[in-house]
């Protein structure tokens, strides 16, 4: 018996080497890319619908916008070559020519104008695309590929918006429908997409034949993996060439098993943000008490310790990226005594407790770094409940501004934009349901909107993070990247927006 | 048969209770438009959505309307993606059922050798040990042991993969996890069982007829023993359900109870009604099934299964 | 399981129910001490930590079971996830018991709808399954130690009243008990002075085996997410904590799976000893 067994296992063994052997540089060339994401874009492929992550992880591989990001945070040729505001409120996009959809359709000013046209529809308008593009009011291709639009007021911001419009191949739209669409989208990308789930449960993208980027890598399966541990389980044992949004502690195990570790720039705040309209008795009304909590809170101690030096203390509204930073703006220090002092002259000099809603789970660390505010806050007399809420519940009071508790949560990134006045209207009386309200604010953000001029906007912008520093509607905490870690046997790896551009990925030949 | 149209009735009125309870549930719940119309929705958006979704009707309106539906099987469009509830459900049943059937087969798989053994020999010190660590593994939750097996076999030696379901390899582990939801009851019971029908007279018939032990075992006592064992697998097929749930959310795998997790937590209630209404249905076709089957092979059971 | 027994010789028998008996007693009783006397054996604040002291390791720094990823001592952490999983678990259970008691019951006294009613209701609870079911209750209801207990109590009668419904029916049919209904005794007196005694045995078996369904459902739930709140330090949300740090600390996975494990192995052998006890004196008696 036992020499039976082990005869065949050592046949088995040589018969895998042949194998081996004929297939492989065949395998080298046809060798899948493994990524791991949190999670699809909850619309699959219809890009109308969300402008941040998640949808991006797939999103930006198979569409491109008529603008992208580029490196220096202000927005770069994609689909249109160049762009310039021919009155405050008429822009002209050259596009690219020779460009073809996935299905082989040419791309041109028709097929764009086509997608601005639904997105003014009644439909286009209720999605958040169309929303984020409600200056838009008429658009026209002039010529083959030239395409006009109108804005109602002056829009400095247009081209950045567009980074987040995505063009979509209109008679597939059409035919489709808006769900069948979202199953079977076609864009310009590098990639088309095959399946949104396939047997092993990936989603799988293949080189888009008709690519004006064709990629490096054929063949790409992206899996959503919700919980970071999984992410973790996947790359320990090697399942996967790229993983998403990984914690900072065990890094130095994963770059022992083979992985190079890349934080995007595109920085994301995280804070805890006051409700100060909606509570009438909330301390948190007077602005010396929320001047206390962002002292009384040791954020360098939490970027060094608990982010393990992969974040930075936050103190404005913007991050140093973004377009309205304003680098003279320091965040608040960690001056426990004069917190005290501060909540002694609003009269609480035994502090107060209250209440902040947090959605956990979203942002590595966020578990540690809200009890680590708690701690800190008690130390100054404050006792601060973290009940956690689940995203949908913190949904529901954010956009009615109806919240349950005096504080909450809050995050936020100037991405696609990366211009800082996006985050300043929403945290103004310029929300529908403000939770905050400063004149300052919002006459500088009404300003800012229409201010065509980059010189002067810049100035407005940055004078607004100094207001928002000194009233400040949150309790800063941190500036945070997403952690990626990426196999040691690829080549071309860069973030873009947050998400790896896959088409520049290559395989090394000799991964060692 | 009149069992069966009995449980059909069963499975009616629970399919229509649990309906009621998650409709009401979700006006519990809150205004489900905001999920849809993100966090910077304007009214017009909202107003827009809730007209889409038929949430601006009147209450009663809104739940016969929605019983109506759901009689054509319609669970309406998840509030998430926007696609098909039943068809999410659908899409990933197979891979439940795959999950479900591996960790079936690896439950009689483990249970029915050992239980043989167990069962048949006499007392023994090798016996007791096996007797031990059944008894210590029936106290070991699946999803504590599935935590346990990623750890070493993943995390520590990187052995096996930790998710996915194409590849055969990663389906070691969610069966091992799986199976140890029922194999060490099913192992007790299966043991006891061979153990009580070694001693039945017939047996004791065969034996003083010159039947050795073994054939004695395979020929009458497992069989018999088998049948029992059977009749229990079905009554507890719902703790294969509830196991499946929770080994598919550790290794990722991409079947209902994922799904179903997911939904939850982003309250996703016509997916979550989907996913009743398919899981009820699952299990009564099961139970029934195994009923129909055990009763006809064995006309003892007719009595002794009744509840 | 309850004739895993008849294998063995009667001599082998009584001496593993007796030695099943007492570990299972010593091991309860030990961690009930633990749960009441958990403050005096805490030596650290189960809820704040010095961060500095994240992820130390077993031993160092008396902290004897290491610390986690906020440095919050893990002995402490996991005596304080006992006391309230072995609380929500016992609450669960009783709740269950209570329930399920009364409809088991009144379905055995009452003959007609009810009985029917009743077993109807217990066949659809025993199919469903307990764990997807709780799963969505609370994430309606939302998480917390009440609207956990209740919801697993709720949902896990049917298995007590299955059982008091069948031994009832045995009872009543027995001839002392038709006797002193012929004398006139209301139905209440005789299910308090006759039926109840006599299930006392099976019930108390079934209560350690239900102790420990309810301990796994609890660490299961909140494992997922859907059970106590979080920043309790239960066995489950303390599992869920620990995958994040497989490498750097996987004794913060070992010790909370250790100790679900050792509760529930203490629930079934104080359960199957108070069964194979029971079966001894009843043999005894018969004799």
């Amino acid at each position: 018996m036992g020499h039976v067994g082990s005869s065949l296992i050592r046949r088995g063994i040589a018969l895998t080497a042949l194998v081996a052997l004929a297939t492989g540089s065949a395998a080298a060339a046809d060798r899948v890319l493994k990524v791991g994401v949190p999670l699809l874009p909850p619309s699959f492929g219809n890009p109308f619908t969300a402008t941040g992550l998640p949808s991006g992880q797939i999103w930006e591989h198979i569409f491109d916008g008529l603008t992208e990001l580029g490196d220096d945070g202000l927005p770069a040729a994609s689909l249109a070559v160049a762009w310039q505001p021919e009155t405050p409120t008429r822009w002209v996009f050259q596009l690219r020519t020779g460009v073809r959809f996935a299905n082989g359709k040419p791309f041109n000013a028709a097929a764009a104008e086509r997608v601005f046209q639904w997105l003014l529809s009644e439909p286009g308008r209720a999605s958040i695309v169309g929303n984020e593009i409600r200056s838009l009011v008429a658009v026209h291709a002039r010529g083959s590929h030239e395409l006009v639009l109108e804005t109602r007021q002056p829009d400095p911001i247009l081209p950045n918006r567009l980074i987040a419009v995505m063009m979509v191949e209109s008679d597939a739209w059409d035919a489709l429908g808006v769900k069948g669409f979202a199953l079977n989208p076609v864009g310009t990308g590098s990639y088309q997409l095959i399946t949104w789930q396939n047997a092993g449960g990936a989603t799988v993208l293949v080189a888009n034949p008709y690519a004006w980027q064709p990629p490096q890598i054929d063949r790409v399966h992206i899996y959503p993996l919700a919980d970071h541990a999984t992410r973790l389980q996947a790359a320990l044992s090697r399942q996967l060439d790229i993983v998403g949004n990984m914690r900072p502690e065990q890094l130095s195990f994963l770059r022992q098993r083979g992985y190079r570790v890349e934080i995007d720039p595109g920085k994301q705040i995280l804070a805890i943000g006051f409700d100060t309209t909606g509570q009438p008795d909330s301390p948190l009304r007077d602005r010396r008490v929320r001047q206390a909590l962002n002292l009384a809170v040791d954020k360098e101690t939490i970027a060094r310790v608990i982010t393990a030096g992969t974040t930075r203390p936050a103190g404005q509204g913007a991050s140093p990226i973004t377009f309205g930073y304003n680098p003279d703006v320091a965040p608040y220090p960690y001056d426990p005594e004069r917190a005290k002092a501060l909540l002694a002259e609003a009269g609480y000099p035994d502090g107060f407790a209250f209440t902040a809603q947090v959605v956990l789970g979203s942002y590595a660390n966020d578990v540690e770094i809200y009890q680590r505010v708690q701690q800190d806050l008690a130390a100054v007399g404050i006792d601060a409940t973290m009940q956690s809420s689940i995203f949908v519940d913190w949904l529901r009071q954010y956009v009615f501004n109806e919240w349950r508790s005096e504080a909450f949560s809050l995050a936020w990134n100037y991405l696609p934009y990366n211009d800082a006045m996006r985050p300043m209207e929403y945290f103004s009386c310029a929300k529908a349901h403000p939770f905050f309200c400063n004149d300052a604010v919002r006459q500088g953000v009404q300003a800012a909107a229409v201010e065509m001029d980059r010189q002067r906007r810049a100035g407005i912008l940055a004078d607004l993070q100094q207001v928002f520093h000194d009233d400040p509607p949150c309790l800063f905490l941190l500036e945070m990247g997403h952690i990626w870690v990426y196999g040691e046997d690829l080549a071309g790896f860069v973030l873009n927006n947050r998400v790896p551009r896959l088409a520049d990925v290559r395989f090394l030949e000799r991964p060692e | 048969m009149k069992r069966a149209l009995r449980r059909l009735v069963d499975l009616l009125v629970l399919l229509v209770s649990v309906s009621t309870l998650l409709f009401f549930a979700l006006r519990l719940a809150g205004d489900p438009t905001v999920v849809m119309a993100g966090s910077d929705a304007t009214e017009a958006q909202l107003a827009a959505i809730r007209a889409q979704y038929g949430f601006d009707k009147s209450l009663p309106e809104q739940y016969l309307r929605y019983m109506a539906s759901l009689a054509r099987l319609d669970f309406g469009a998840s509030l998430a993606t926007g696609q098909s509830a039943l068809g999410m459900i659908l899409v990933k049943l197979p891979a439940t059922l795959l999950l479900a059937s591996l960790g079936f087969i690896t439950t009689v798989a483990i249970a029915f050798p050992v239980g043989a053994f167990l069962g048949f020999r006499p007392d023994s010190a090798g016996r007791r040990l096996v007797a031990l660590l059944v008894y210590v593994f029936q106290g070991v939750p699946g999803f504590v042991l599935a935590l346990l097996l990623i750890q070493v076999f993943v995390v520590q030696l990187g052995l096996l993969p930790s998710f996915g379901y194409a590849d055969p390899r990663t389906w070691i582990l969610p069966s091992i996890a799986l199976a140890s939801f029922l194999a060490p009851k099913l192992c007790r019971v299966f043991a006891a069982n061979v153990s009580e029908a070694m001693r039945e007279d017939y047996i004791r018939r065969a034996r003083a007829m010159g039947a050795t032990p073994k054939e004695i075992l395979w020929k009458e006592a497992l069989p018999n023993a088998l049948l029992g064992a059977a009749s229990l697998l079905s009554v507890q097929f719902a703790t294969l359900i509830s196991g499946v749930v929770i080994i598919e959310v550790l290794f990722v795998w991409p079947g209902v109870g994922w799904q179903l997790l997911q939904s939850t937590l982003a309250l996703d209630f016509p997916v979550i009604q989907a996913f009743a209404v398919v899981v009820a249905v699952l299990v009564f076709a099961i139970n029934t099934a195994t009923d129909l089957l055990l009763t006809v092979i064995d006309p003892r059971l007719r009595e002794a299964s009744r509840p | 399981m309850s004739n895993a027994r008849a294998l063995l010789p009667a001599r082998w028998a009584q001496r593993l129910a007796n030695v099943e008996l007492v570990a299972g007693a010593l091991l309860c009783s030990a961690l009930g001490l633990a749960v009441l006397f958990q403050g005096l054996l805490q030596t650290h604040d189960p809820v704040r930590g010095n961060i500095d002291e994240r992820f130390a390791r077993l031993g160092a720094n008396g902290h004897w079971f290491g610390t986690d990823n906020l440095g919050r001592d893990l002995w402490s952490r996991m005596l304080e996830g006992l006391g309230w999983s072995v609380s929500a678990a016992l609450l669960a259970t009783g709740i269950a018991l209570g329930i399920g008691l009364v409809a088991g019951l009144i379905a055995a006294e009452r003959p007609g709808w009810t009985r029917t009613l009743v077993n109807h209701l217990v066949n659809i609870g025993l199919s469903l399954p307990g764990l997807v079911i709780a799963m969505i209750v609370v994430a309606i209801i939302g998480r917390g130690f009440w609207p956990l207990t209740i919801t697993l109590g709720i949902l896990t009668w049917p298995v007590f009243a299955r059982v008091v419904y069948g031994e009832s029916r045995k009872q009543l049919a027995m001839d002392y008990v038709l006797a002193s209904r012929l004398v006139g005794s209301p139905p209440w007196r005789i299910l308090l002075t006759h039926v109840l005694p006599a299930l006392r045995p099976t019930l108390m078996v079934l209560i350690a085996f239900h102790f420990a369904d309810m301990m796994i459902l609890e660490s299961a739930l909140s494992f997922l997410g859907l059970g106590a709140p979080l920043g309790v330090p239960t066995w489950g949300n303390m599992l869920q904590e620990a995958r994040d740090f497989l490498l750097i600390a996987p004794w913060l996975l070992a010790m909370p799976a250790a100790g679900i494990i050792m509760v529930v192995l203490a629930a079934n052998l104080l359960g199957d000893g108070i069964a194979a006890k029971s079966r001894e004196q009843a043999r005894a008696i018969e004799i």
